[in-house]
């Protein structure tokens, strides 16, 4: 389901212009994907706070890796939920998302 | 205006050389490498943006690049002098001064609301205009501040950066293709030169330098980089 934006992230180089490939993919899907909206815009911010934060930043082979790892977890994240799962499990994967792209540590992390 | 001399060619890629290092903007690391936007693994990174902090240099850089620019290309052949968001803003500023034409800035992208601007200041159309940025690597971002302004009906002709990697030979012949001749005032060989002339790094350092200049994939690939350049894009 959302797999392939982080597929594209690595197969792309993992630098900026592929997280900037990956937020362009992911907002250009919510038109046609409408039950998916709220993960897909999630997926876009995520990739896209990548390009803002290092489009003109020296980032390092293990900040890269790392980066990679967030969103390989936020993406892992929404799809387990959105395939196939409750409305409310659904809701729990959007806001746990949320909290991570944000920063907020929370109980169950 | 500027100075008005016209220092030969290689003085200029020194001097230049010797700021950027006199400044701590060069970087080399080959155990902790960079990630180039692409995805490439570098031991080298360069902060061009720290020259705006000093007055006596930046003011001899815009001397020096405004000698470039008119012995290249002419004195004559420029309507306006654009600054690519974001490092690309104050030496637009400041070249365009030197060289006495208006200026303006291009976003990445427009801001998406209001105006929806991507181009700030006017410009004319049919415009000849330099294009600035701090750097030049693959020149793919130079590509597109340059649709930008066409598709104002001006053209950029020209592009100018106070520093161009020079590691991916294609580069100059892929901005020839987008309509612009490459201007830049030193490369990474000039560091490279200049580290080796005065003993600036450890001979290892230097080494793992000379060998990605010289196959940047190859080191890329065995430093946790990409092994392949993704198609069209060679940062």
């Amino acid at each position: 389901m959302f797999e392939s934006l982080v597929k594209g992230i690595v197969e792309a180089g993992g630098g900026v212009r592929a997280y900037d490939a990956c937020a362009r993919t992911a907002r250009s899907r919510i038109a046609g994907e409408p039950d998916n909206a709220a993960a897909l815009l999630l997926i876009a911010y995520a990739a896209q706070r990548f390009v803002d934060a290092y489009d003109d930043q020296p980032l390092t082979v293990e900040t890269a890796a790392e980066e990679l790892d967030n969103i390989t977890s936020i993406v892992t994240t929404l799809d387990g939920a959105f395939k196939g799962g409750s409305a409310q499990a659904k809701l729990d994967a959007v806001n746990r998302v949320a909290r991570q792209i944000a920063g907020v540590r929370g109980s169950d992390e | 205006m500027f100075s008005n001399t016209f220092p030969d060619r290689a003085v200029i890629s020194e001097t230049v050389a010797k700021m950027l290092l006199e400044i701590n903007a060069v970087h080399f690391r080959a155990d902790q490498p960079y990630t180039f936007t692409s995805g490439l693994a570098s031991p080298v990174y360069i902060d061009c943006r720290k020259l705006i902090s000093y007055p006596r240099i930046r003011s001899a850089l815009m001397d020096f690049g405004a000698s470039v620019i008119f012995r290249n290309v002419g004195f004559e052949q420029f309507d306006a002098v654009a600054g690519g968001e974001t490092a690309g803003i104050p030496f637009a500023a400041w070249l365009a001064d030197r060289m006495g034409l208006p200026m303006q800035y291009v976003r990445k992208k427009p801001k998406g609301f209001g105006r929806d601007a991507q181009i700030e200041g006017a410009l004319a159309e049919g415009a000849r205009v330099l294009l600035v940025e701090d750097l030049t690597t693959d020149g793919g971002s130079k590509i597109k501040f340059a649709e930008a302004i066409a598709r104002t009906g001006a053209r950029v002709t020209d592009t100018f950066a106070v520093f161009y990697y020079d590691i991916f030979p294609e580069t100059p012949a892929k901005l020839l293709d987008a309509g612009m001749r490459l201007h830049y005032l030193a490369t990474w060989w000039d560091i490279l030169k200049v580290c080796k002339d005065e003993n600036r790094f450890p001979v290892e350092t230097i080494k793992e330098v000379e060998l990605f200049l010289n196959g940047p994939v190859a080191w890329s690939a065995n430093h946790g980089g990409i092994s392949e350049l993704p198609r069209a894009s060679k940062e």
